[in-house]
């Protein structure tokens, strides 16, 4: 009996001593660092990688919750909602987010992730099917919509399905006429698809709208000059 | 005890050991012209500032710090194999037969390699200090021969780490188990210092859970930080070094006790 309360008596006061050992090196190994000069990704570096990961999510979702605080226009609010819902990985919230901006908010460009999250997503009841995207993108201008082909193209690339279905989404595109450079990435796609399954027709209508959008401004370009003539009015307004 | 560390320390006698302390006096030569440790990293890296923050004007020569792996590395592989070995031998039975209580028997193991450790590590410093002295034509100061010793008290819970594992495992396994235990130990060592400089909240609940693991491996950055010679953080030093090797000792003393030896033998 002896024994045993001697043998607790040492673990706990070893115990103690150390971790107010630990505690006291702790303090004084981080009061030697200046924290002007360490850089977030200087700390990043030096945590294990499995942390790194961990710690770099909650770095990245706590700065999108507060650019969602910050958020003062309410496209700037649905935009951070936007980014937030597609960052996290709490499967609930996702859908929260999404769910309120698929519902509230279907005309938004911002809310196009929250239509990729659904598109033709198996697990959820919300699913949405081809037909029903398609007729979704319809709803944009060609600007916006570029993006959204582009999420829901990687999706479908990511979800591992055949060349002919994703040839068969891609259809669309031949219908229209491309006021973007940037469309020729899809139909450059879809020339590469279309031959390999030996559809000609389609692989030749697909490269004629190769030539008609290189013949377009790019994106960037025009959002920039947007941007430019904006400012160039504001600066008229001030004066 | 007496007599069970001695018997670890007859392994001074063995070639090995002769070839491990040839490969560490040789090292020790070669790197004993590098400039302090502080000197040689990114000064915003986190271990940069650690180790010089400019309290001590005695710093940590990084050929110290090469010959204090190098010596554990060493004395690592001599250690690790010594319980195992008379577990597989029988030896064990025979001398816990004496009497002699197992918790000695280990002590005397602790101690035996500690000093295996500790003499490479020493023999290492005096090369490289000679060296210093043969190139540039004078000594380095006292206070920095003996800066250079607080080392040593890292060998304290390394030693310790190593009897524990290989009071689990086999001569073989004891050494890789040992080898990536070191590895982790000096992984998670920069985790509470990371996570204390990471924006408020952000660490979260993965801080807490990060922070539990943290508590399953010596830190032995505190070994290498910038403190001066005589103050708190020495004694903290020293306390954390003793704490640390009871409680290994401890986990190695119940293993023993509970140990089914005739299971483990090759005889």
């Amino acid at each position: 009996m002896e024994k045993k309360t001697g043998l607790i008596l040492l673990i706990t006061s070893v115990f103690f001593l150390y971790f107010i050992s630990e505690a006291c090196l702790r303090c004084a190994a981080v009061a030697n660092i200046n924290p002007e000069k360490v850089k977030l990704d200087t700390i990043l570096n030096d945590l294990p990688e499995s942390v790194r990961d961990l710690v770099t999510y909650r770095v990245m979702y706590t700065d999108l919750r507060n650019n969602l605080e910050k958020a003062e226009t309410e496209q700037e609010k649905l935009s951070a909602l936007a980014q937030l819902g597609d960052y996290t990985r709490d499967a609930e919230e996702k859908e929260q987010i999404f769910s309120r901006l698929r519902e509230k908010y279907p005309s938004a460009p911002e809310a196009s992730f929250a239509f990729v999250y659904y598109f033709l997503n198996e697990n959820n009841p919300k699913k949405i099917g081809i037909p029903e995207f398609q007729r979704y993108l319809n709803t944009f201008p060609q600007l916006e919509r570029y993006n959204v082909w582009a999420m829901a193209i990687n999706k479908m690339v990511q979800l591992k399905l055949s060349d002919r279905e994703r040839l068969d989404f891609m259809m669309p595109l031949l219908d229209m006429r491309p006021e973007y450079r940037d469309y020729s990435v899809f139909y450059t796609e879809m020339v590469r698809l279309a031959s390999k399954l030996g559809l000609s027709n389609t692989a030749n209508k697909a490269d004629g709208l190769i030539d008609d959008s290189r013949l377009c401004p790019s994106i960037t370009e025009v959002v920039m000059e947007r941007e430019m003539k904006a400012e160039a009015e504001k600066g008229k307004k001030g004066k | 005890m007496f007599a069970i560390a001695l018997l670890t320390l007859k392994r001074v006698r063995e070639p090995a050991f002769f070839i491990f302390l040839g490969i560490a006096t040789v090292l020790a030569y070669t790197v004993s012209g590098l400039d302090p440790i502080s000197q040689q990293l990114n000064s915003e890296s986190i271990f940069a500032q650690v180790v010089d923050a400019g309290r001590s004007t005695l710093p940590l020569l990084s050929a110290s710090f090469v010959m204090f792996i190098i010596s554990a590395v060493l004395g690592g592989f001599l250690g690790a194999a010594e319980i195992p070995r008379d577990i597989s031998s029988d030896l064990i039975l025979i001398l816990l037969s004496k009497p002699i209580r197992k918790i000695s028997y280990m002590l005397g193991k602790y101690f035996g390699m500690l000093v295996l450790c500790i003499f490479l590590y020493v023999a290492s410093l005096i090369v490289i200090f000679l060296a210093h002295w043969i190139h540039s034509g004078e000594l380095y100061s006292f206070l920095l021969m003996l800066k250079q010793l607080y080392l040593i008290l890292a060998f304290l819970p390394f030693c310790g780490m190593i009897i524990m594992i290989s009071c689990y495992t086999g001569e073989l396994a004891a050494m890789v188990v040992s080898f990536f235990y070191l590895i982790f130990s000096l992984s998670f060592s920069f985790v509470p210092i990371a996570i204390a400089m990471l924006p408020k909240g952000v660490a979260g609940y993965a801080g807490g859970f990060v922070f539990i693991l943290y508590y399953f491996f010596p830190n032995f950055i505190f070994y290498f930080q910038d403190f001066k010679m005589f103050g708190l953080v020495s004694l903290m030093l020293l306390i954390y070094s003793v704490s640390l090797s009871i409680i290994f000792l401890l986990i190695a003393v119940g293993r023993l006790e509970t140990m089914d030896y005739s299971k483990n033998s090759d005889v």
